[in-house]
């Protein structure tokens, strides 16, 4: 009874994809799970999500089913992906480059393993996995990374983007793609990548992040609240010419740095990742978009690619959530801190973009927004990390300093 | 810098385009089967455009034109019938003065046209040489009449007295007409309402900050939807955005019903523009259609230099007012006066605002301006010149 | 060929149109038919301006036959001409037609099968400055006529225009031709038995003719609105399913406020309303005078209103006799099904399918997926297989669109036997 009672109050979401180009057979459904949410794909291109609710005592959820959820929630894009196939100029099948993968981690085996698993078996015929153990506190991370055909590479500066640019010295290959110790990419990842870098004009790549799981309240707040790490299936070109200040100050938005990958000539353009961002600095995030802003900021062409899927597990608990809404806050302030200071764009636009845009229309207005989709505490979070941005980003920068000073002693 | 002009079908879309260095956009006409179906302008980087780049693009700009040419496509219905000849035949008219390079450019693209047993009427308007007449003789099967009458408008109605067919199309000496253009327009006259059909009219070219500036302010296009305008349909008196006399044809009957074009309206009168849509007016009230085809395709080149772009702009003010000041006084249509205020409280104040203030994506404060002084100037432009025009007729 | 038989009789019912008439005749005697093939019968009623004299002294290059009679109404008019008719095919022509040469021509060229009903084409000739009501006069003609070349359309009974139409000997016989009991409307009453026996109407354009009627102004047409409110009653009680489509069935006491305030003065306070109809009118000579088109055409659309609701009291008296007669027409709505049809089957097999089953209403799929509804329309000739297409592409682009792209990725990526692969495993 009271089992009963707590399926029909709560649901508990599975996480799918299908592509109907290929699964055309009814799901069989896990009776841990009352709702399903599928990513629908065709032939590797995703439409969107559809959500389909089990009833008790059901067994499989029918083909029919799915089929008709797609055709009342995902009609638009269908429409425009036969167009667009029908209109898409014969592309050559290119020739498979080889790609480095960088992951960056620290101190999280049990996630890194996972991670593991999915990176050495994906289908693609020539790639190399770069571990990077950011200033470990143990040996764990080392002899895990033994099991595996991968490379070890050891970073003792603490911070993400110390890593990062370690990562992208040791790629031996002239693309460098990244993902998280938390997320797994999709089969065909690296297909997409070297498709996708097969115009030379294209120097960095984002794409979509999924939810990997939904079990936890704390993960469905962040993936359906709070919006999640994904950018919609409509594909994109970023590029200055065609950008507005306010476009080119939301870089959050150009890509997430758990699914990215860069032409390496890149970095000699434009510089390595600042290392005075990002997780493992007061800053706690940031790197990434500042490198997507510095790129489209520089005149090179940024795509967002929703065929290049990576799955990404949301914090699991409510307060994982906060801290990671709370970083939030406190990164995107030191980015644009950052962006202020160096005048990327005009100053007056960042105050603009700072003011109407972030403050008010995200914070502000998700506070007084009623209803269920973003608790309120978590908007009430997000601006407090906002405003710690200024002292955050003051004492990233004399961290960072002092570090740079202390390696060259060394 | 410049802007490129690219026409592109969208089942035949080529990798790349290299384009030459001087240009840093691409304004690109997407077609099916001839028939145009958007536009999207992109940026031309390193001189090149990438079609992969562009896709979204041309979705988000042709998409629901596609969508629908893919069901017509599964049903079997030709969605190019009105690009086969049609029954009826026409005269086509070019009015024309003093501009004979132009001119010539005009013709060669007329006589490209497919043969439908069109009679090609030039109609030289108080010329003040005669190389407009050698030019026309040179060709050989053109028709050459001289009208010594000044004024657009004068030109038009000789045409329509002179042609020999039923139906008068008229193109600009500085336009020149797309293959399909002559019968995508006469297609449109198997309905029984048709008094007049006017066609999509694209920028030649897009060289000179003028012509540029003439684009985004006042793009002759009326967009990429065909649109049959009645009484029903619009107010007949606002017919800003039914067409322009650069692209349109005109069953010749219909001045039976409400007469010839104004004389005291037009280029070449103190009015300099406005003729054409008086005379949409007058068949819209008299309860008649007007269809608006963009198959009917028209490339113009637009005036070169800022300093004609501005005469331009400030003409279309003059004419606006001249022709609704002659709307009121005689054929006193008193709902008239509720445009002039629409507009400027719509849309002029607004413009004259933000181009103040250089509000971004704002149109330029001497544009702005040359128009409102236009407008103020019409009332006034429009009484002088009926006055000219009726010494003219008496004299005449 | 016996002159006994004739291919095609030409009626025409006539009424102190002496000139129209004799214009008329020469216009007929300019036909790119078989003159030898044809007759023509002219039925004078109550004529008294030497019609009968022009007819008698008139030297045709046709047969000409011509019989008079006295205030007998169109519909009898045209009976009497058809009884003394011996072509295959009746071609009715008004007295005020200018028939073009190619009119019987035409007409003949669609009679292919006997069902076959040809509307012709009726342009009013160009009028120099016309005012308010004959543009729009001109407008509603056209507005008509521009419905019938619609790919797609289809007949109503509204759509028989008795001024220039055909109709095979043998249809307009086992119909008794015109219910004479109408003194207007009798050619939408007759197109309405014609469609219910199955008749096929075709419009044709090049049998077009100019209607030279110079005289319908607003009082006339207001004249004429009365008497078709009047003949809308009668209509309903012949024809209780078509009521719907009936302007009266609007006007019933459950009918909104506006609708009802007219009713009320035209049922109840004729006086008033009249007094008032007839301001209305000098309001809207004002207004025309001012070009306050869109005040002057919402005044007109009462007055108009008004005097149809005053012909229908005229014939019912009463408000609740006209609330009796919706009630009434509303139990004897038939409810029609609506025919499934998949097109999965293909266009061409569709099409085979609708022009066997003529039904009034379909369902249409695409495989498992639902395209729309075309509804059945009161009074509407049933389905064919040539309506299919044009209605697609006019009414369901977007859900047939829907449905192809639907299609697509099976299409193109299935192969052989299907194929599971479940989602990734997390």
């Amino acid at each position: 009874m009271a089992e009963k009672e707590i399926a029909a109050t709560r649901r508990i979401i599975k996480v799918l994809q299908v592509d109907l180009a290929q699964d055309l057979e009814n799901l069989m459904v896990d009776p841990r799970y009352n709702c399903y949410r599928i990513l629908v794909l065709i032939d590797k291109k995703p439409l969107g999500w559809v959500t389909l609710t089990v009833g008790p005592g059901n067994s499989y959820i029918g083909y029919d089913e799915v089929m008709s959820a797609v055709r009342s929630e995902l009609k638009l894009p269908l429409v425009e992906l036969s167009i667009l196939n029908r209109i898409r100029a014969s592309h050559r099948v290119s020739d498979a480059g080889p790609i480095s993968i960088v992951v960056c981690t620290r101190d999280r085996t049990a996630l890194l393993a996972s991670c593991l698993n999915v990176l050495t078996v994906l289908n693609y015929p020539v790639f190399e996995i770069i571990v990077v153990d950011n200033a470990p506190s143990s040996d764990d991370t080392f002899e895990l990374v033994k099991k595996f055909p991968v490379r070890y590479v050891r970073e003792n500066t603490p911070g993400l983007d110390w890593a990062r640019n370690r990562g992208i010295q040791e790629a031996n290959y002239p693309i460098v793609a990244f993902t998280d110790d938390d997320a797994h990419p999709n089969q065909h990842w690296l297909w997409i990548i070297n498709e996708s870098f097969t115009n030379p004009r294209v120097m960095a790549l984002t794409g979509y992040v999924g939810p990997a799981e939904l079990e936890h309240p704390a993960q469905e707040i962040f993936e359906i609240g709070y919006g999640g790490m994904g950018h919609g299936f409509r594909q994109r070109y970023i590029r200055k010419a065609t950008s507005t200040d306010q476009q080119l100050l939301w870089a959050s938005s150009f890509g997430v740095g758990a699914n990215m990958a860069f032409r390496k000539t890149v970095f000699q353009q434009v510089g390595d990742f600042d290392t005075g961002l990002d997780v493992g600095t007061p800053s706690s995030g940031g790197g990434d978009i500042e490198m997507f802003h510095r790129i489209v900021l520089n005149d090179h062409l940024l795509l967002y690619e929703p065929s290049m899927i990576v799955w990404h597990y949301h914090r699991s608990t409510d307060q994982a959530l906060r801290k990671q809404v709370y970083n939030n806050g406190r990164s995107f302030g030191c980015y644009l801190i950052d962006c202020y200071i160096k005048r990327t764009v005009r100053r007056p636009s960042i105050v603009r973009f700072f003011l109407v845009n972030w403050l008010y229309k995200w914070n502000i207005r998700n506070l007084l927004k009623r209803g269920d989709t973003i608790p309120r505490s978590l908007s009430l979070t997000e601006l407090q990390g906002m405003l710690t941005s200024p002292w955050a980003y003051r004492k990233t920068r004399l961290m960072q300093r002092e570090t740079v000073a202390k390696s060259k002693e060394n | 810098m410049p802007t490129a002009i690219l026409d592109l079908d969208i089942d035949n879309l080529p990798e790349a385009i290299e384009l030459s260095d001087r240009y840093d956009k691409a304004f690109i006409l997407l077609r099916q089967n001839k028939v145009p179906l958007g536009k999207i302008v992109v940026p031309v980087i390193d001189n090149q455009v990438i079609t992969t780049e562009i896709l979204s693009e041309i979705i988000a700009s042709t998409g629901p034109a596609l969508a629908k040419n893919m069901v017509l496509d599964y049903l079997g219905i030709d969605r190019n019938e009105h690009l086969s000849q049609s029954k009826v035949k026409a005269t086509i008219a070019v009015c024309t003065r003093n501009r004979t390079s132009d001119l010539r450019k005009c013709i060669e693209g007329l006589l490209k046209l497919p043969d439908d047993g069109q009679e090609i009427l030039i109609i030289d308007n108080c010329p003040s040489n005669n190389d407009t007449q050698l030019l026309v003789e040179s060709f050989g099967s053109l028709r050459y009449v001289r009208e010594d009458l000044p004024g657009l408008n004068n030109a038009r109605n000789r045409a329509l007295k002179e042609a020999t067919h039923d139906v008068v199309a008229f193109t600009d000496d500085d336009a020149i007409p797309d293959y399909g253009w002559l019968r995508a327009l006469m297609a449109n006259f198997s309905g029984t309402q048709t008094a007049c059909v006017t066609g999509l009219t694209l920028p030649l070219e897009l060289e000179t900050e003028g012509q540029e500036a003439f684009e985004s302010y006042s793009p002759f296009s009326k967009g990429f939807k065909r649109v049959v305008h009645s009484m029903a349909s619009r107010n007949p008196l606002a017919t800003g955005q039914v067409g322009a006399g650069a692209n349109m044809a005109i069953r010749k009957q219909i001045v039976q019903t409400i007469g010839f074009f104004d004389e005291a309206l037009d280029a070449g009168t103190l009015t300099q523009s406005g003729g054409d849509h008086e005379f949409f007016l007058r068949i819209l009230t008299a309860g008649y259609q007007i269809i608006y085809d963009p198959a009917a395709l028209s490339w113009h080149r637009h005036r070169r230099t800022m300093e004609e772009t501005k005469k331009a702009i400030w003409g279309y003010g003059v004419g606006v007012y001249a022709f609704w000041t002659r709307t009121l006084i005689e054929k006193g249509e008193l709902g008239i006066i509720k445009l002039p205020i629409n507009w400027f409280f719509h849309e002029q104040l607004r413009a004259l605002i933000k181009s103040a203030i250089k509000w971004p994506g704002s149109h330029p404060f001497t544009l702005v301006w040359a128009e409102l002084s236009g407008c103020i100037y019409g009332p006034w432009a429009y009484l002088a010149s009926r006055k000219r025009a009726h010494k003219h007729l008496k004299n005449g | 060929m016996d002159s006994g038989c004739q291919i095609a009789s030409v009626i025409i019912p006539t009424h102190n149109r002496k000139n129209l008439l004799q214009g008329l005749l020469s216009s007929l005697a300019q036909q790119t038919f078989p003159l030898q093939q044809m007759e023509v019968i002219v039925v004078a009623d109550n004529c008294s301006d030497g019609t009968i004299e022009m007819l008698a002294a008139y030297n045709a290059p046709f047969r000409l036959e011509f019989t008079s009679g006295p205030g007998m109404g169109a519909a009898t008019a045209r009976n009497t001409g058809a009884l003394r008719a011996s072509g295959r095919v009746l071609i009715f022509i008004d007295d005020d037609i200018d028939p073009s040469p190619g009119l019987v021509e035409a007409h003949l060229a669609k009679h292919t099968a006997s069902d076959v009903v040809v509307i012709g084409y009726l342009p009013l000739p160009l009028e120099e400055d016309p005012g308010f009501y004959r543009i729009l006069l001109r407008k509603w003609w056209e507005d008509e006529f521009g419905e019938f070349l619609l790919p797609g359309h289809r007949f109503s009974y509204r759509n028989l225009l008795s001024g220039n139409f055909s109709v095979s000997r043998e249809r307009f016989t086992q119909a008794k031709g015109f219910d004479t009991s109408f003194d207007c409307r009798e050619d939408y009453e007759l197109g309405a038995r014609l469609l219910k026996g199955g008749a096929n109407f075709v419009f044709s354009r090049d049998a077009y003719g100019y209607h030279l009627d110079t005289e319908t102004d607003l009082k006339r047409s207001l004249g004429r609105k009365r008497k078709e409110g009047a003949a809308d009653v009668l209509f309903a009680l012949r024809h209780p399913d078509l009521l719907p489509d009936l302007q009266i069935s609007k006007y019933g006491s459950l009918s909104g406020k506006e609708s009802s305030t007219l009713s009320h003065y035209a049922f109840e306070q004729n006086k008033v309303g009249d007094f008032m109809a007839g301001h209305a009118i000098s309001l809207m000579h004002m207004l025309e005078q001012l070009k306050l088109r869109s005040l002057w055409q919402k005044l007109s659309n009462k007055v108009h209103q008004y005097w149809y609701l005053r012909g229908a009291a005229d014939a019912l008296k009463s408000r609740t006799a006209l609330d009796e007669l919706i009630s009434a027409s509303s139990t004897a709505d038939i409810k029609s099904e609506a025919l499934k049809i998949n097109l999965k089957l293909g266009l061409p097999e569709a099409e085979r399918i609708l022009d066997f089953e003529r039904p009034s209403a379909m369902q249409l799929f695409y495989g498992d997926q639902f395209i729309g509804e075309v509804k059945a329309i009161a009074g509407a000739e049933d389905l064919r297989g040539k309506h299919l297409r044009p209605i697609i592409a006019a009414k369901f682009l977007k859900e047939m669109s829907e449905a192809l792209a639907l299609d697509e990725p099976f299409k193109t990526h299935l192969s052989g036997r299907l194929t599971t692969k479940f989602a990734q495993e997390k």
